[in-house]
């Protein structure tokens, strides 16, 4: 059996299983609810259903390994969080291990993050999704580094839709501190030119600004998923060498296992710091943007 | 909230119009039908899975809606109203410290003004001792001088009293012893005129000084 990256692959990518030892394969279910039926006239679904009386919308959804993990970080974030604000209310300290550990990084996020990137008096506000985004991401980068699990951020359409969330996010919160046109005419800072070359140079600026916020939010989605994925990817590559060398000699067979698990170690020890990068990046940058859309100039 | 109640829709209107419900209904298909086929497909990090997405947005933004409730709010009072508490206890802690620092500083003084009064009332106190002292021993020596002057001048009163005596004794054994040798020529009136001169000449005389 030579080595394949597909298969290596298939094991860092989404399924629609939990492979789990001995062979047993932990089958997902495919959630039918039916269909519901719509007139035919009705926003959104009327961009697609044009000039239909009716449209049906299936409500079929395909459980992924991916979805079950991310329901699973959802039930983690309750489990943490709410007794946490509970225990903390009032202006507690915080007890034990793990409540203190959780404390510094909502602590850090709190005065290192959201501070300076968006200021002391409009920082409270956001906190909550920044919060929300470091451990959402935090968490699913770390469920990577669980056996049979995998990194849920390991796939664009996570980061994808994180990353859209936080362009409504950093767009809205630009809307709602200097208006729907002062937000969008403030993308382009105020210059001295006068003349029909002020104006194309202003319009050709703006476009230029209006690509790069859209530009930044798509960086911010593949940087997550292009880490998550090549470092899962390297670790199942990294493994499946001992399934390729399995058929051969057993003194070369012996010798890459133990370089194999050990390089594993090595490189989970990495992950386990690009968990907690990324998502400190992840959420830094977000801060960073919505800083820049609340004070523009 | 009001931010994620006017951009939430947005996004999921969006995500909706990107996706689109075929296309969902497709994937979700696809998913089932490929089943383990899918191995041998080539890995592509960038394809985009639109049920995923779709079920990632609403899990992201059911966990940011009920934690806004239940845990991010109060965590944010709650880390605002530790950092108030603590700036404040720095605040008086600082307030205190300046206290007791010039607390300390009034007490020095004091301690200070007290420890010269203290010098000077043990100088003071030493002084009278030195001085009840000298007097003491000064009216010491005046009383045994006096006592001294008493005694000597009974012991001059007694030897005066015993030489009186003396002499008197004398004089009479003197007188009887002469009037022994010469009883037989002398009449009791002579004898009697004899003790008058003796009497008188030893009482002119005076006795000797003892020191």
């Amino acid at each position: 059996m030579g080595l394949d990256i597909a298969v290596a692959g298939e094991h860092v990518k989404d399924a629609t299983a939990f492979h789990l030892p001995f062979g047993i394969h932990l089958d997902l279910p495919l959630i039918d609810l039916g269909t519901i039926q719509v007139p035919g006239g009705t926003f959104p679904f009327s961009l697609f259903g044009a000039g239909r009386e009716v449209i049906e919308i299936p409500l079929r959804i395909q459980l992924t390994k991916f979805m079950v993990i991310e329901l699973a970080v959802a039930v983690l974030m309750f489990l943490i969080f709410i007794p946490m604000a509970w225990h903390l209310r009032g202006g507690r300290p915080p007890r034990g291990r793990l409540m203190t550990f959780f404390d510094a990084i909502l602590c850090y996020i709190r005065n290192h993050v959201a501070r300076p990137a968006i200021g002391e008096h409009e920082a409270g506000r956001f906190l909550p999704f920044l919060w929300n985004v470091f451990f959402f991401v935090l968490f699913c980068n770390l469920m990577g580094l669980l056996p049979w699990a995998g990194s849920p951020t390991g796939s664009l359409s996570v980061t994808g839709v994180l990353a859209l969330l936080t362009f409504g996010a950093v767009v809205g919160a630009g809307i709602q501190e200097h208006g729907l046109l002062g937000y969008f005419k403030g993308l382009v800072p105020r210059m001295d030119m006068k003349g029909a070359l002020g104006i194309v140079l202003v319009i050709m600026l703006w476009f230029i600004e209006l690509a790069g916020l859209c530009i930044k939010h798509a960086v911010l989605a593949v940087r997550l998923m292009a880490n998550m994925f090549a470092g899962h990817l390297v670790l199942a590559v990294i493994l499946s060498f001992i399934a390729a060398v399995a058929s051969m000699w057993m003194i070369l067979w012996f010798g890459v296992t133990v370089a194999s698990v050990a390089g594993q170690v090595a490189l989970m020890m990495l992950e386990l710091f690009v968990a907690f990068l990324q998502a400190y990046i992840f959420t830094f940058l977000a801060a960073l943007f919505i800083g820049m859309s609340v004070h523009q100039h | 909230m009001a931010l994620f109640r006017q951009v939430l829709p947005l996004v999921l209107g969006g995500l909706l119009i990107c996706a689109g419900p075929q296309r969902i209904v497709s994937c979700a298909e696809s998913h089932a039908e490929r089943g383990e086929a899918n191995v041998a497909e080539s890995v592509n990090p960038l394809d985009f899975k639109a049920d995923l997405a779709l079920w990632t947005a609403v899990v992201f933004v059911g966990v940011l809606v009920v934690l806004r409730k239940f845990a991010w709010k109060p965590l944010v009072e709650a880390l605002d109203q530790r950092e108030n508490h603590v700036r404040q206890e720095i605040l008086e802690a600082e307030n205190a410290n300046q206290e007791a620092k010039r607390l300390l500083a009034e007490y020095q003084k004091r301690m200070a003004a007290v420890e010269g009064e203290v010098r000077a009332i043990l100088e003071r106190a030493r002084k009278d001792a030195q001085t009840m002292s000298e007097e003491l021993i000064a009216k010491a020596r005046q009383e045994a001088e006096a006592e001294y002057q008493r005694k000597l001048a009974e012991i001059e009163q007694a030897a005066d009293q015993a030489l009186k005596e003396l002499t008197q004794r004398s004089a009479t054994l003197a007188v009887e012893l002469a009037g022994k040798i010469i009883s037989a020529r002398l009449d009791p009136a002579a004898h009697q005129r004899i003790i008058e001169q003796a009497l008188g000449s030893i009482a002119e005389l005076k006795p000797p000084k003892l020191n």
